[in-house]
Protein backbone atom coordinates (compact mmCIF):
# COMPACT_ATOMS: atom_id res chain seq x y z
CA UNK A 1 0.00 0.00 0.00
CA UNK A 2 1.39 3.09 -1.17
CA UNK A 3 0.67 5.72 1.78
CA UNK A 4 1.13 9.27 0.59
CA UNK A 5 0.82 10.55 4.41
CA UNK A 6 3.63 9.20 7.32
CA UNK A 7 2.78 11.02 10.67
CA UNK A 8 4.66 10.67 13.71
CA UNK A 9 3.14 11.39 17.14
CA UNK A 10 5.47 12.23 19.89
CA UNK A 11 3.83 11.41 23.57
CA UNK A 12 4.85 11.36 26.94
CA UNK A 13 4.22 8.19 28.50
CA UNK A 14 1.26 5.87 27.01
CA UNK A 15 -1.44 6.33 29.43
CA UNK A 16 -4.99 6.90 29.28
CA UNK A 17 -4.90 10.71 28.25
CA UNK A 18 -2.79 9.54 25.77
CA UNK A 19 -4.72 7.04 24.48
CA UNK A 20 -7.56 9.28 24.29
CA UNK A 21 -5.72 11.81 22.14
CA UNK A 22 -4.26 8.92 19.75
CA UNK A 23 -7.69 7.75 18.64
CA UNK A 24 -8.86 11.31 18.28
CA UNK A 25 -5.68 11.61 15.88
CA UNK A 26 -6.79 9.10 14.24
CA UNK A 27 -10.42 9.75 13.81
CA UNK A 28 -9.13 13.27 12.62
CA UNK A 29 -6.91 11.98 9.87
CA UNK A 30 -9.18 8.95 8.53
CA UNK A 31 -11.68 11.67 8.26
CA UNK A 32 -9.80 13.73 6.46
CA UNK A 33 -7.56 11.59 4.31
CA UNK A 34 -9.07 8.26 4.33
CA UNK A 35 -7.87 5.53 6.48
CA UNK A 36 -5.80 3.99 3.68
CA UNK A 37 -4.05 6.87 3.09
CA UNK A 38 -1.65 7.74 6.53
CA UNK A 39 0.43 5.66 8.60
CA UNK A 40 0.61 7.39 12.00
CA UNK A 41 3.52 6.18 14.22
CA UNK A 42 3.37 6.68 18.06
CA UNK A 43 6.61 7.09 20.29
CA UNK A 44 6.96 7.38 23.52
CA UNK A 45 9.73 9.71 24.61
CA UNK A 46 9.83 9.05 27.97
CA UNK A 47 10.76 5.74 26.65
CA UNK A 48 12.59 6.41 23.35
CA UNK A 49 14.21 9.58 23.89
CA UNK A 50 16.90 9.34 21.18
CA UNK A 51 14.48 9.50 19.24
CA UNK A 52 12.63 12.82 19.95
CA UNK A 53 16.21 13.93 19.90
CA UNK A 54 16.88 13.24 16.05
CA UNK A 55 13.89 14.32 15.06
CA UNK A 56 14.07 17.53 17.26
CA UNK A 57 11.12 17.52 18.75
CA UNK A 58 10.46 20.57 21.49
CA UNK A 59 7.69 18.96 23.13
CA UNK A 60 4.95 16.33 23.40
CA UNK A 61 2.81 16.03 22.20
CA UNK A 62 4.09 16.90 18.60
CA UNK A 63 2.77 15.71 15.35
CA UNK A 64 5.35 15.41 12.68
CA UNK A 65 4.17 14.86 8.79
CA UNK A 66 7.42 13.08 7.54
CA UNK A 67 6.12 12.25 3.90
CA UNK A 68 5.29 14.17 2.01
CA UNK A 69 8.07 16.50 2.00
CA UNK A 70 8.45 19.27 3.76
CA UNK A 71 9.05 17.65 6.74
CA UNK A 72 6.06 19.33 9.16
CA UNK A 73 5.78 19.25 12.96
CA UNK A 74 2.59 20.75 14.82
CA UNK A 75 2.82 20.70 18.86
CA UNK A 76 -0.87 19.90 19.98
CA UNK A 77 -2.91 20.45 23.39
CA UNK A 78 -3.63 17.38 25.14
CA UNK A 79 -6.19 18.66 27.35
CA UNK A 80 -8.33 19.74 23.07
CA UNK A 81 -10.31 17.45 20.82
CA UNK A 82 -8.14 17.68 17.75
CA UNK A 83 -11.40 19.05 15.88
CA UNK A 84 -11.45 21.72 18.47
CA UNK A 85 -8.09 22.86 17.62
CA UNK A 86 -7.59 25.13 14.94
CA UNK A 87 -3.97 23.81 13.17
CA UNK A 88 -4.29 20.49 12.22
CA UNK A 89 -4.63 21.62 9.03
CA UNK A 90 -1.38 23.08 8.74
CA UNK A 91 0.26 19.28 8.29
CA UNK A 92 -1.95 18.43 5.57
CA UNK A 93 -1.31 21.83 3.54
CA UNK A 94 1.61 21.37 1.08
CA UNK B 1 -9.50 29.36 29.30
CA UNK B 2 -6.78 30.93 31.31
CA UNK B 3 -3.53 32.41 29.47
CA UNK B 4 -1.79 33.38 32.04
CA UNK B 5 1.74 30.85 32.65
CA UNK B 6 3.69 29.82 35.48
CA UNK B 7 7.16 29.67 35.81
CA UNK B 8 8.55 26.86 38.52
CA UNK B 9 12.45 26.99 38.62
CA UNK B 10 14.94 27.30 41.15
CA UNK B 11 17.81 29.00 38.22
CA UNK B 12 16.55 32.73 38.64
CA UNK B 13 18.36 32.75 34.75
CA UNK B 14 15.93 30.77 33.65
CA UNK B 15 13.15 32.49 34.92
CA UNK B 16 14.30 35.98 33.18
CA UNK B 17 14.32 33.86 29.85
CA UNK B 18 10.70 33.18 29.98
CA UNK B 19 10.11 36.21 31.16
CA UNK B 20 12.02 37.66 28.85
CA UNK B 21 10.80 35.61 25.83
CA UNK B 22 7.16 36.26 26.99
CA UNK B 23 7.06 39.85 28.20
CA UNK B 24 5.46 41.26 24.66
CA UNK B 25 2.97 38.39 24.52
CA UNK B 26 -0.45 38.69 25.75
CA UNK B 27 0.56 35.90 28.23
CA UNK B 28 0.88 37.42 31.96
CA UNK B 29 3.63 35.02 33.33
CA UNK B 30 4.22 34.70 36.84
CA UNK B 31 7.90 32.96 38.11
CA UNK B 32 8.16 30.95 41.17
CA UNK B 33 11.98 29.84 42.43
CA UNK B 34 10.68 26.86 44.16
CA UNK B 35 8.14 23.88 43.97
CA UNK B 36 6.78 25.13 47.65
CA UNK B 37 6.10 28.80 46.12
CA UNK B 38 4.87 27.82 42.23
CA UNK B 39 2.40 25.14 44.74
CA UNK B 40 0.92 28.45 46.77
CA UNK B 41 0.50 30.81 43.27
CA UNK B 42 -1.53 27.93 41.81
CA UNK B 43 -3.80 27.86 45.15
CA UNK B 44 -4.72 31.35 44.69
CA UNK B 45 -5.10 31.88 40.66
CA UNK B 46 -5.90 30.22 37.62
CA UNK B 47 -3.29 29.46 34.55
CA UNK B 48 -2.64 28.49 31.15
CA UNK B 49 -0.11 26.11 31.77
CA UNK B 50 2.82 25.65 33.72
CA UNK B 51 6.40 25.13 32.98
CA UNK B 52 8.26 23.47 35.74
CA UNK B 53 12.09 22.45 35.83
CA UNK B 54 12.47 18.97 36.90
CA UNK B 55 15.80 19.20 39.07
CA UNK B 56 15.43 21.71 42.00
CA UNK B 57 16.70 21.57 45.61
CA UNK B 58 14.15 20.89 48.32
CA UNK B 59 10.68 20.19 46.34
CA UNK B 60 12.10 18.48 43.00
CA UNK B 61 9.83 18.97 40.02
CA UNK B 62 8.64 15.18 40.66
CA UNK B 63 7.25 15.91 44.29
CA UNK B 64 6.11 19.45 42.93
CA UNK B 65 4.19 17.88 40.08
CA UNK B 66 2.17 15.59 42.57
CA UNK B 67 1.80 18.17 44.66
CA UNK B 68 -0.13 20.52 41.79
CA UNK B 69 -1.87 17.53 40.58
CA UNK B 70 -3.81 17.22 43.55
CA UNK B 71 -5.03 21.41 43.05
CA UNK B 72 -5.51 20.91 39.23
CA UNK B 73 -5.96 17.78 37.60
CA UNK B 74 -5.91 19.01 33.94
CA UNK B 75 -3.46 21.98 33.78
CA UNK B 76 -1.09 21.32 30.82
CA UNK B 77 2.29 21.04 32.78
CA UNK B 78 5.48 20.77 30.76
CA UNK B 79 8.48 19.36 32.60
CA UNK B 80 11.31 20.97 31.22
CA UNK B 81 14.12 18.44 30.99
CA UNK B 82 17.08 17.34 28.69
CA UNK B 83 15.31 14.28 26.53
CA UNK B 84 17.53 11.92 27.89
CA UNK B 85 16.73 8.32 29.61
CA UNK B 86 18.95 9.14 33.17
CA UNK B 87 16.41 11.94 33.57
CA UNK B 88 13.45 10.60 31.58
CA UNK B 89 13.04 7.01 33.88
CA UNK B 90 12.16 8.92 36.90
CA UNK B 91 9.09 10.18 35.59
CA UNK B 92 7.95 6.76 34.17
CA UNK B 93 6.65 6.14 37.94
CA UNK B 94 4.90 9.59 37.84
CA UNK B 95 2.77 8.24 34.74
CA UNK B 96 1.93 4.69 36.54
CA UNK B 97 0.41 7.05 39.24
CA UNK B 98 -1.76 8.70 36.44
CA UNK B 99 0.16 12.06 36.67
CA UNK B 100 -0.57 13.69 33.61
CA UNK B 101 2.86 15.69 32.51
CA UNK B 102 4.02 16.57 29.59
CA UNK B 103 7.72 17.37 28.14
CA UNK B 104 9.17 20.04 26.91
CA UNK B 105 12.99 19.73 25.77
CA UNK B 106 16.15 21.98 27.27
CA UNK B 107 18.22 24.13 26.26
CA UNK B 108 15.38 26.08 25.02
CA UNK B 109 15.23 29.69 22.98
CA UNK B 110 13.25 32.34 23.31
CA UNK B 111 11.27 31.93 20.27
CA UNK B 112 10.65 28.08 21.39
CA UNK B 113 9.33 29.51 24.35
CA UNK B 114 6.70 31.85 22.72
CA UNK B 115 5.93 29.25 20.38
CA UNK B 116 5.26 26.63 22.55
CA UNK B 117 2.98 28.98 24.37
CA UNK B 118 0.83 29.91 21.61
CA UNK B 119 0.67 26.47 21.00
CA UNK B 120 -1.24 25.29 23.87
CA UNK B 121 -2.80 28.52 24.68
CA UNK B 122 -3.78 29.95 21.65
CA UNK B 123 -3.11 28.30 17.66
CA UNK B 124 -0.65 25.76 16.90
CA UNK B 125 1.92 26.96 14.16
CA UNK B 126 3.91 24.24 11.95
CA UNK B 127 7.41 24.43 12.35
Amino acid sequence: MNQKYIFQVFVAGIAPDTQTMIVDLKDQLSNTLGDNAYSLKVVDVLAMPQLAEEEHILATPTIVRTSPIPVKKIILNINKKTADMPGLELILED
Amino acid sequence: MAEDILVIDDDPAVRKAFLLALEDSKYQVDAAESGESGISLLTKKDYGMIFLDLKMPGMNGAETLRALRKINRNIPVYIVTAFHKEFLEDLQSLRQEGIKFELLRKPLGGDEILMIANSVLNKPVAY
